[in-house]
């Protein structure tokens, strides 16, 4: 049983300390086994010791979508391939996520949140943020998606003109 | 330092690969060397449930090809016994080849054996409980192949690209459990993998072993039996023994019989008379007629 009074104090990689509700950390899979198995003192998890490198900006915001998402059902549920859907992000995910456009590293926030979600293992914060990268690339073109993603072409001129033989369809 | 999208774990690369729409998932095979394998990667897992596209990827999958290359003989040290060792590596790779387990390619530098997927599986099922660890000289993996690998290898697990990368490119001494090689081989991906040994237990067990006790013992054997080979092609032991038997039989016990019979003989010639030598005793020629 986890009551609702029970804190944890979480140390980030650059020494600040939050203390959250357990109600919160209870979605992170991470935090409950490093409570559990790894048996730290008053319930304080320090995140930089165990591997896991969150800045404090990042554990904000993590918090604030924990907080929203206190009462969401556990097991998050796992969903196979054909399901995953990129287009069913909740209406406050989606607002959540639109409040970083105005930053101007927004694609290192999106980045950061990826991996702090996927690290702590917040199973629906991992997801959502996923769709959002996966919904920004959706219908652009080629060049789009480069600079979206910060990439380099590597493809010599035959092996891109192979590529786009056969992605011939997708054009139309 | 600036994120970017290879900087994310190739397990999360595939969950925003998978959430993409087919056409951006195409498109995205056309961005980088990476993408294009993850995209590629994942549009086979997209298809696998569909029953008519299981036989195809089935066919690709089994015509992968897993080549292992193991320098044999090539190390330091061994090279000025090149000859010495000749007949061992001749009698491997014909044994190689009669079991059909690898189509093994001999030349002036070293034998290379190319493996079929399952055959490598079985092949290193029954040799991997005695070699124990292998040390990988250096391990060519194309890009499909690592993310494959990062998925089911706990060797790889949770590294980006550019980790896997280093951790491949950087390493010499990149020890493999057999777990990892098998996982390596299994999920090979739609591509060759190439595995070069150089410290393997062919030089630490099968070369030393046969170098030690295989050669000394194979000698031995093969004096042994063409000696006696030789032996019955010219008839030597069967006329020896026969004579032996022959004499034995007429005569008792075999050299006794035999010098009393030639000295009754020589007597009986000196003295010109008849008898019936074979049954005299020697005692009774002397008292009859001397």
């Amino acid at each position: 049983r986890i009551y609702p009074l029970m804190r944890v104090t979480l140390t980030t990689s650059d020494g600040a300390s939050v203390t959250v509700s357990r109600q919160l950390t209870k979605h992170s899979g991470f935090i409950e086994k490093a409570i559990t198995d790894m048996a730290v003192d008053d319930n304080a998890v320090p995140l930089s010791a165990v591997a896991v490198d969150v800045d404090d900006a990042t554990l904000k915001l993590v918090i604030e979508w924990l907080t929203e998402h206190r009462d969401d059902a556990l097991p998050y549920p796992e969903k196979t391939d054909e399901e995953r859907r990129a287009d069913d992000i909740p209406a406050w995910d989606q607002a959540f996520v639109q409040k970083w456009d105005t930053k101007e590293d927004q694609q290192q926030t999106l980045y950061a949140v990826i991996t702090a979600a996927d690290k702590l293992d917040i199973k629906g914060l991992l997801d959502m943020t996923c769709k959002t990268l996966a919904n920004k690339i959706n219908g652009k073109t080629v060049e789009e998606m480069r600079e979206i993603l910060q990439l380099e072409c590597d493809f010599t001129e035959e092996e891109l003109a192979e590529i786009r033989k056969e992605n011939a369809w997708c054009e139309n | 330092m600036a994120l970017n999208l290879l900087d994310l774990p190739l397990e999360l690369l595939y969950g925003i690969f998978h959430s993409m729409d087919d056409k951006s998932l195409h498109k995205m095979r056309e961005v980088c060397h990476i993408t294009e394998s993850i995209a590629e990667t994942t549009a086979i897992n997209r298809t696998k449930d569909s029953k008519s596209t299981d036989l195809k990827l089935e066919q690709k999958l089994n015509k992968i090809d897993v080549t292992f290359e193991f320098s044999v003989g090539l190390h330091n040290g061994w090279e000025g016994e090149w000859n010495y060792i000749l007949p061992v590596k001749l009698f491997f790779v014909s044994v190689m080849n009669y079991l059909q387990i690898a189509d093994v390619n001999y030349n002036s530098k070293g034998m290379s054996m190319t493996f079929t997927r399952s055959d490598t599986i079985s092949f290193f099922n029954r040799l991997f409980p005695l070699m124990g660890k292998v040390e990988c000289k250096s391990l060519m993996l194309l890009p499909s192949t690592l993310e494959m690998l990062s998925l089911t290898s706990k060797l790889f697990e949770g590294k980006t690209v550019h980790e896997l990368k280093f951790l491949i490119n950087n390493t010499n001494q990149l020890k493999l459990e057999r777990n990892d090689v098998l996982n390596l081989i299994r999920t090979s991906g739609p591509n060759v993998a190439t595995v070069c040994f150089e410290r393997c237990f062919w030089r630490n067990w099968l070369i030393q072993w046969m170098h030690s006790q295989f050669l000394p013992v194979a000698m031995i054997l093969m004096c042994s039996t063409g000696t006696m080979a030789l032996c019955f092609g010219l008839n030597i032991i069967p006329k020896v023994y026969l004579r032996a038997r022959t004499l034995e039989r007429n005569f008792g016990s075999r050299t006794n019989s035999a010098r009393k019979h030639t000295c009754t003989v020589s007597k009986e010639r000196q003295s010109g008379t008849r008898f019936n030598v074979i049954e005299m005793r020697h005692e009774e020629m002397e008292r009859r007629y001397w």
